[in-house]
């Protein structure tokens, strides 16, 4: 199964994308700072990274770069979202080897997890079918 | 004639007889007329010489009226009155008087006579006794004498009439002396010619000065007698003979008579002309006129005569040298007074400026100790000439007053104050470095060259400002704060909203189905959309505002951003069922000058707006190319503009009186078109509504710089 890591601080954000991927049928793993996240992209594995920027202790872009710096991590693919939306800090992070940077405030979480299970197919990752388990939750 | 007189005083005491032998025998011989009359007046004895002159014989005259037969008329009385008053007085004293006696049909010259009473012993008058000489030749010489003299003392009178004309009494003593030459030669008319020269050389005269017998002078002014041509006033040898300096000494008779056609009283007889010269140029002639017959005129007079026209000549010369040292004293003085003037306007301009200068000093200084700015104003080699007090408090007191190395120690590691003074005077240009760290300070340092305005315009100094930015910094930064708060604060929740609502309507859409809930949450999910986008556009402008944007230059072509954008909104388009073309041939390029993503951010929304209000037909787009400006046009069919909208379309918060009380509650905030507005305007274009209609479309056009 796809597996995400959310590295996200605020946690109603983090429940939020946690639901969506759930309801989508991903596994979601949850990192709440840079630093965690940073450490989770080791442990979990994750087929791709949701990277906050604005977070405690170290930021998003740190982040980026240590798990970019990092040969065992730097091939796993990174999102970046954030709200600190100018163009210029959209250029950096793909500059620093995200595939995307998405402005949170202007997608729907379901367009997120379009976004994700697009860029996973280009790269042969098996990712789970549109709408899995929405309903069986209700 | 004292010799008779004493040898008749001897006869006095004599006899008769004896008287009378004498008498015979005296008046027998001398060069006298002696005639002895009785108390009648009858000739009783004549002298032979008496005979000679009146060519009679003895006989013919003895016995015969001495008054009445040789006399002329005009002397009979005279005479007749001198002989009665001695023979009733008995004066011994002789009458005297001078008259002449008829010769022949004639009149002999001008004797004079002396007539004495012949006593007889008992003092009785017997007899009367006239001796009479002849004295034409002495009176001639008497009188050539005395004109002689006269001339000469009108000479001299001349000389000092000239001398001492001062250029005020010049005209008056010219006449004096032409009144004194003309009585002491006793001529009727004296005047002098002045010559001129006709504009084609020929010799041309006029009167100039005038002395009559009668008392009339007068001296005319160039205006008030016409010139003339000499040779055409018959006096070509007049001219002749004066230009060479010789005298004309004529009577009227023997002159030709055109020569007294001009200018030549009546009456005249004979004229003499004296040329005047003046050093080596004739100048012009004296005339003197005389009415009267046979005026001689001897060698000596004309001398003198020659003298006076010399003397004439010499006080023109000393007067036209007068003249000009006058003229020229006058211009020198003139001069004198113009530099004078000159020197005095000038000293009071410089006074005038150095008091302006002094004000323009004071206030100067003045303003600048009571501003805020550290200000000090450098020379060429970098003296510090002036610094104010707001220097001290910005970088410090410095106890030795500041100089140049002082100031740029107080850089020293932060700004090359050395480098930005040589850019500065190199460049002529302001240079301005922008948050210079200095403890807990912000500043900013502005070195701007001092160009004389006037003049030249070169660079004498440098001025170096210095301006505290702490404030703004700290403000800038704290606004810095808030927008980043406002954007993550105010977003993250947002997002929570529309993302949750979003998910309740994508994944238990179906279980509300129908329900109000349903709408609900459709409602909640719409409303946080707006609320962002009026968050996120509030956000824009602000900073746009605040220019906390820059706005590159880039030079890009402007049809593949288009054609980009159009796919970025491609499928809203489609969505919306809309056409969506882009009516440009294929190959096509624009290239433009400008910001690149602010342009595309102009494009997403101009084509966002036109697909908003458009609900059938389509969006289109074209592209013009202009002289200077490239313009894309973005038209659709959608419900248009109206009047009433138009002049605010732009503005911020225009759609508020829409908003409000009429329509469209769901749609933008009102910011978009004045954040495009603000960004185009930024990259040096604009945008504007090209047309529109209610309910058939609008067209927006942008234009943009060619790159």
């Amino acid at each position: 199964m796809a597996r995400v890591l959310i590295v996200e601080d605020d946690p109603v954000m983090q429940k939020m994308y946690r639901r969506v991927f759930e309801f989508e049928g991903f596994e979601v793993v949850q990192a709440f700072d840079g630093k965690v996240g940073v450490e989770q992209t080791k442990v979990a594995a994750p087929d791709m990274i949701l990277l906050d920027i604005m977070m405690p202790v170290i930021s998003g872009l740190q982040a980026l770069d240590m798990i970019k710096a990092d040969p065992m991590t730097e091939r796993i693919p990174v999102m970046v979202f954030t709200n600190l939306a100018s163009k210029q800090d959209a250029e950096s992070v793909l500059s620093k080897g995200a595939v995307a940077c998405v402005h949170k405030s202007q997608v729907n979480p379901k367009q997120v997890v379009q976004m994700v299970r697009d860029e996973l197919s280009r790269r042969g990752v098996m990712v789970p079918e549109m709408g899995m388990g929405v309903t069986t939750k209700s | 004639m004292q010799d008779t007189a004493a040898s008749f005083d001897q006869l006095q005491g004599l006899d008769s007889q004896l008287q009378q032998l004498i008498l015979r025998s005296y008046i027998g011989r001398a060069d006298k007329v002696v005639v002895v009359m009785d108390t009648s007046f009858s000739i009783k004895l004549i002298n032979d010489f008496g005979c000679q002159l009146l060519g009679k014989q003895r006989e013919q005259v003895e016995g015969r009226a001495w008054l009445r037969e040789f006399l002329p008329k005009e002397y009979r009385e005279e005479v007749r009155e001198d002989y009665e008053r001695l023979l009733r007085t008995g004066s011994q004293e002789p009458a005297r008087n001078e008259f002449a006696i008829r010769v022949g049909d004639g009149v002999s010259g001008v004797h004079a006579w002396q007539h004495f009473l012949v006593k007889d012993d008992a003092g009785k008058a017997q007899a009367l006794l006239s001796v009479g000489e002849d004295v034409t030749e002495q009176k001639a010489v008497q009188t050539m004498l005395q004109r002689r003299n006269a001339i000469l003392e009108a000479l001299s009178m001349a000389s000092d009439l000239f001398l001492t004309a001062t250029p005020d009494v010049w005209e008056h003593n010219v006449i004096e002396v032409l009144r004194a030459l003309g009585e002491a030669r006793g001529s009727e008319r004296v005047y002098a010619c002045k010559n001129r020269k006709t504009k084609d050389g020929r010799q041309a005269t006029f009167l100039k000065y005038e002395w009559k017998v009668t008392g009339e002078s007068k001296v005319f002014k160039g205006e008030e007698t016409q010139f003339k041509v000499l040779e055409e006033v018959g006096l070509g040898r007049w001219a002749k003979k004066l230009a060479a300096n010789e005298m004309i000494c004529e009577s009227v008779a023997q002159m030709p008579e055109e020569e007294s056609a001009w200018n030549m009283t009546d009456d005249t007889q004979s004229v003499v002309v004296i040329p005047v010269f003046v050093g080596e140029e004739w100048w012009g002639y004296m005339t003197f006129e005389d009415w009267q017959p046979d005026r001689a005129c001897p060698p000596s007079e004309l001398e003198a005569l020659k003298a006076v026209a010399l003397t004439f000549g010499q006080a023109i010369r000393r007067k036209r040298i007068e003249e000009e040292l006058r003229l020229e004293k006058e211009s020198v003085e003139e001069k004198v007074q113009e530099r004078t003037q000159e020197l005095q306007q000038a000293q009071e301009e410089l006074k005038e400026a150095m008091v302006r200068q002094l004000e323009g000093k004071a206030r100067l200084t003045a303003s600048i100790h009571s501003v805020s700015l550290g200000f000090v104003v450098t020379g060429l080699s970098r003296e510090v000439l002036l610094f104010n007090h707001a220097v001290n408090e910005l970088l410090g007191a410095s106890e030795e007053g500041w100089t140049w190395e002082i100031l740029k120690s107080r850089f020293e590691g932060t700004v090359d104050l050395d480098s930005m003074y040589d850019e500065c005077l190199r460049e002529v240009k302001e240079i301005v470095v922008n948050e210079v760290t200095l403890g807990d300070k912000y500043l900013r340092l502005n070195l701007t060259p001092i160009k004389l305005v006037e003049g030249d315009g070169r660079v004498i100094g440098v001025v170096v400002l210095v301006t505290d930015i702490s404030e703004q910094k700290r403000l800038e930064k704290a606004r810095d704060e808030f927008f980043a708060v406002a954007s993550h604060e105010l977003r993250t929740p947002l997002t929570a909203i529309r993302g949750n609502a979003s998910m309740m309507l994508d994944y238990y859409g179906e279980n509300m189905q129908g329900t109000e809930m349903k709408d609900m949450v459709q409602d909640v999910y719409d409303s946080s959309v707006r609320l962002i986008d009026i968050v996120n556009e509030y956000l824009d402008a602000s900073r746009f505002e605040m220019n906390k944007y820059d706005t590159k230059n880039d030079v890009f072509d402007i049809l593949i951003l288009i054609r980009e954008v159009m796919q970025q909104l491609r499928a809203t388009a489609q969505e919306r069922k809309l056409e969506w073309v882009l009516e440009v041939e294929e190959g096509r390029e624009l290239w433009v000058q400008a910001d690149r993503q602010k342009t595309e951010q102009v494009l997403v929304n101009l084509l966002g707006n036109a697909l908003k209000y458009t609900e059938t037909g389509g969006v289109y787009v074209k592209v013009e190319d202009g002289q200077e400006m490239g313009k894309v046009l973005i038209y659709d069919t959608g419900r248009g503009i109206s009047e009433e909208e138009r002049p605010l379309l732009f503005e911020k918060f225009r759609q508020v009186g829409d908003r409000v009380y009429t329509q469209d509650h769901t749609k933008g905030t009102g910011m978009g078109l004045y954040i495009t507005r603000l960004m185009t305007e930024a990259m040096g274009g604009k945008v504007y509504l090209g047309k529109s209609e209610k309910g058939k479309g609008s067209e927006f056009v942008v234009e943009l710089r060619k790159g």
